[in-house]
């Protein structure tokens, strides 16, 4: 084959992988690594810390563009994301600064322990899988003192929906550990954060992806000196799955205020599976 | 269930608060303030979506000019693709290879914006809600969020 024709499927592969990504990421609110790193690795043969270079690059472009869709349609709390963004940066410094030197050599067992964590915070999602929307939730006396509760309009049940917010002190916890997590490994948690709002605040599932998208950004613009510095982040790479994820996300936001918030839910669910299984093979160190 | 009475107050115009949510939102306009913010002041939704979106915009578009500039110079073969690493992220060393003409250092101009975006949209923030919503709470809360940022960012070396 002509050699330009063979880059230019070479990037229109690393694109279609990111477009995908883009729309799964946007959705779930994991920002789409959970596409990439598997395409980028097993089915181009490309080394995992490159992948994961480019899957950090994906999550700072779909939590932007597709937040800004979500954001100025009202259904990302800002509120929660911010007070909540406390816990989880200070989670990061306490996670990379004072517990990575020390946990440094045992990083296997910390993907391992994470996989499994996951795998089982399926059981309460699955739980409620078809819930639309959560019922007789109360503020707590925190909610009520931020200001945390808030309303969207639904597209899909075409009226506006008032939520309360519930479980704030649980909701920390997650946060600083979703925050210790990215602080250790180095990726962005996103399923913390959906499950921190799902299960603790027992926010509308549509809000919660989209919150935790908002928040997944500065997560990881917050740890992205690393992947720099080690060069990682690769120009013919990025450039490709920057462009394409964006498309993807702006398709995704789209496509999310339309769906009900149990197939988001479903949706979510799914990638949580997939996210903790990729967790264990890493640990395990398994090439899928 | 209990409405917050503060945040809704201004737009339910006292209304009960034994109403249930799902009859007292019928009425209601898609677009609800969830904010305290005196009307026709700036939101920090509305500030936040319009600074991430030229964040992003603008960062994609520079590091769709890269891989561009690196075609029309001189195509890179798949090899070379998949080998090409190592920005120099010295501040110095980009802006070098940007006048250079070099396209991959105008990727790295692009994820260098693309990084500050979500920080940008910060601080912002921190700024929208100390002046247009007037909310000094969340302007601490969010004063806090950008120090750690920033802090984890240059710890994280």
């Amino acid at each position: 084959m002509v050699e330009p024709v063979r880059s230019a499927l070479w990037l229109g592969e690393v694109a279609a992988a990111s477009l995908a990504g883009g729309v799964v990421g946007s959705i779930s609110g994991l920002g789409g690594g959970i596409v990439i790193v598997p395409v980028l690795t097993v089915i181009m043969g490309l080394p995992i810390q490159v992948a994961i270079g480019a899957s950090l690059v994906s999550v700072i472009a779909v939590s932007s563009g597709a937040g800004s869709v979500y954001v100025k349609d009202r259904v990302t709390n800002v509120r929660i994301a911010m007070f909540l963004e406390l816990s989880t940066a200070l989670g990061a410094i306490v996670g990379a600064g004072l517990l990575a030197p020390i946990l440094q050599s045992h990083t296997r067992v910390l993907y391992i322990l994470f996989g499994l964590v996951l795998l089982t915070s399926l059981i309460p999602v699955l739980f409620k899988i078809a819930e639309e929307l959560p019922q007789g939730v109360q503020n707590d006396r925190l909610a009520t003192r931020l200001k945390l509760n808030g309303s969207y309009f639904d597209h899909r049940l075409n009226r506006t929906v008032e939520y309360n917010v519930t479980g704030i002190p649980a909701a920390l916890g997650y946060m600083f550990s979703a925050g210790i997590i990215s602080g250790l490994l180095g990726i962005g948690a996103g399923v913390v954060k959906v499950l921190a709002h799902e299960i603790a605040m027992k926010v509308p599932t549509k809000v919660s992806t989209a919150t935790s998208n908002f928040m997944i950004g500065v997560t990881a613009a917050a740890g992205a000196g690393v992947y720099l510095h080690r060069g990682d982040v690769m120009p013919f790479i990025v450039a490709p799955v920057a462009a394409a994820v964006l498309l993807g996300a702006y398709l995704g936001t789209k496509l999310m205020e339309r769906l009900s918030n149990s197939r988001v839910r479903q949706i979510f669910a799914g990638a949580l599976g997939v996210v903790g299984l990729e967790m264990l093979s890493r640990g395990f160190g398994w090439r899928l | 269930m209990a409405l917050d009475v503060e945040a809704t107050s201004e737009l339910e115009n006292g209304v009960s608060q034994a109403r249930r949510p799902a009859e007292a939102t019928e009425q209601r306009a898609p677009r609800v303030k969830t904010s305290s913010g005196a009307p026709g002041r700036l939101q920090v939704q509305d500030v936040a979506a319009w600074s991430l979106r030229a964040g992003v915009i603008t960062s994609v578009s520079v590091m769709l000019l890269g891989l561009l500039v690196s075609f029309l110079r001189h195509p890179p073969t798949v090899q070379q693709m998949e080998h090409t690493r190592n920005f120099d992220y010295r501040f110095t060393a980009l802006l070098s290879g940007i006048l250079h003409g070099d396209g991959p250092s105008i990727v790295g101009l692009g994820v260098f914006l693309l990084v500050l975006t979500p920080i940008a949209r910060v601080a912002i923030s921190m700024v929208t809600f100390a002046i247009e919503e007037k909310d000094r709470l969340y302007a601490v809360i969010t004063f806090f969020v950008l120090a750690m940022t920033l802090v984890s960012l240059i710890l994280l070396h």
